[in-house]
């Protein structure tokens, strides 16, 4: 049998830049592009963001499984792996919403007090098990990439870091493209500028040897759909962040 | 081994109590099997059996003794795979006559083995997931794998087979249920039973106390016929 592997897209980048935003177009692309794909949507910000903005209401999250995993671990006896394992794959498809377009689940908040680091392994490889059972798998990260390799995916194949303009955002994408080489985890880099409000300041944009993928201007549709809380799906195909989303994603060569 | 004989002669019992299906087994009949899990989305299946809450429970258990009369075969009361049109509760017993397993650390092993084997055993279009802590099997059945003739002789044959292959089964007794008979409370105390008695033959190596009034496995002892001899045979070895 032919090894199947999915494309992995991981967004990254600095609190505030529209990385679920971003994350959120990406699935809609997908979804519209390959109706007849596996796409999963993983949301690793503890703030639980993406749900919303796909208009999902997750009723648990992969660090409920850990702590319902914990609970029931029986007086200290080990347990053999494939039934860590087992469990984990039983209670991570409760975890997960099933649309018509796509899969989604949350990682939730991290683990609290207490080392549960073998748990916390087998619910990694079960979430890489089952991602590699779908097409398509976009993970929106939190700002550090190094949470999302020891929490959710060990390799993505297309790392996409999003900034504004501000010099702030640019240094970050660096210092998680730098954390990222080190980790050997990723394929593809690129780029996303977004809430361009002026293009004569995009020359002082400084994303070093990271190639910029897309510019994406300020969007008024996407302000408007974040204000009255309207799930990203359904912004129009001509929103900049659609259309900005589209071009980076085809400069990858993902669609 | 004949620890679990009770529990094979109430589960034979209960099905006993139902109009079902028998079928031989027949080892061409097996479903195929793949090399890698398989996911299967709501909107390619067909149904899930032991979805939506409904009921739903799993266990395998093992005996030496031939007087029980265990043939390969495959039960089914309720459904069969073709008949299912929507999600129904579901049970897989499997009940397996085996070769002599050996001591008690031996016995322990092989009988995780065997339990064990289900996740080793990737059917095609038929997306089986079980908890251990729920005693809980769900399966998605793919629309493909109706529409390719699934049923229930076929997939069962196919656990036999992958039960035969371990060389320590003699016969295996498959029972499928897909539909709401009021003892699946009890298959699940008897699954929650079958892990206490299991876990106890493990703890027999491990150093038990000889009081039997402060040790936590006193209640499984005093149960199981066999058990507490075990133990003290153990110990005394």
């Amino acid at each position: 049998m032919i090894e199947k592997k999915p494309i992995i897209i991981t967004v990254a980048g600095k609190g505030g830049v529209g990385k679920t935003s971003l994350s959120a177009a990406i699935v809609k692309i997908l979804a519209s592009e390959f109706a007849d794909k596996k796409i999963l949507a993983i949301d690793a910000d503890p703030a639980v963001g993406l749900s919303t903005a796909l208009a999902i209401n997750p009723t648990s999250t992969i660090d409920d499984i850990r702590k319902a995993i914990i609970e029931n671990v029986e007086d200290g006896r080990p347990k053999e792996a494939i039934e860590y394992l087992g469990e984990a794959r039983y209670k991570i498809f409760d975890a997960m919403v099933e649309t018509d377009g796509f899969a989604f689940i949350a990682v939730g908040r991290p683990e609290s007090a207490g080392c549960y680091c073998k748990i916390n392994t087998y619910l990694k490889e079960v979430i890489s098990l089952v991602s590699n059972e779908f097409d398509y798998v976009i993970i929106d990260g939190e700002a550090g990439i190094e949470q999302i390799n020891r929490r959710v995916m060990e390799k993505v194949t297309h790392l996409i870091l999003i900034s504004d303009t501000c010099k702030k955002g640019t240094e970050v994408i660096k210092t998680i493209k730098k954390v990222a080489d080190d980790l050997v985890m990723y394929e593809k880099v690129g780029a996303i500028i977004n809430r361009v409000r002026n293009e004569a300041l995009l020359k002082f944009v400084n994303t070093g040897d990271i190639e910029i993928i897309s510019y994406i201007k300020e969007d008024d549709n996407l302000n408007e759909f974040d204000t009255e809380g309207k799930s990203i799906l359904n912004l129009p195909d001509d929103s900049n962040v659609i259309e900005g989303a589209r071009t980076a994603l085809r400069n990858m060569g993902v669609i | 081994m004949e620890l679990f004989d009770s529990i094979i002669k109430n589960t034979l019992e209960t099905v006993s109590k139902y109009e079902s299906k028998s079928y031989s087994y027949s080892e061409d009949k097996s479903w195929e099997t793949v090399g890698r899990n398989q996911l299967i989305l709501a909107k390619e299946s067909a149904y899930e059996l032991g979805g939506s809450f409904l009921p739903s429970v799993s266990y395998s258990c093992v005996t030496t003794s031939e007087s029980l009369g265990l043939q390969d075969g495959i039960t089914v009361i309720g459904k069969d795979l073709q008949e299912i049109k929507e999600d129904v509760p579901f049970a897989r017993l499997v009940l397996l006559e085996t070769y002599d397993l050996g001591d008690e650390q031996e016995s322990y092993d092989k009988i995780k083995k065997l339990e064990l084997m289900k996740y080793d055993s990737i059917l095609l279009d038929y997306m089986m997931r079980a908890s251990t802590l729920d005693k809980r099997e769900q399966v998605r059945v793919g629309k493909t794998a109706v529409k390719n003739g699934v049923s229930f002789e076929k997939i069962g044959s196919a656990y036999i087979k992958m039960y035969k292959s371990s060389n320590l089964v003699k016969n295996a007794h498959i029972i499928f249920i897909t539909e709401k008979i009021h003892e699946f409370k009890t298959f699940v105390l008897e699954a929650q039973k079958i892990k206490d008695i299991t876990n106890a033959l493990n703890t027999l190596v491990g150093g038990l106390s000889m009081d039997c009034h402060s040790c936590g496995l006193k209640s499984i002892c005093d149960e199981v016929e066999g058990l507490k001899e075990l133990h003290f045979k153990s110990k005394n070895n």
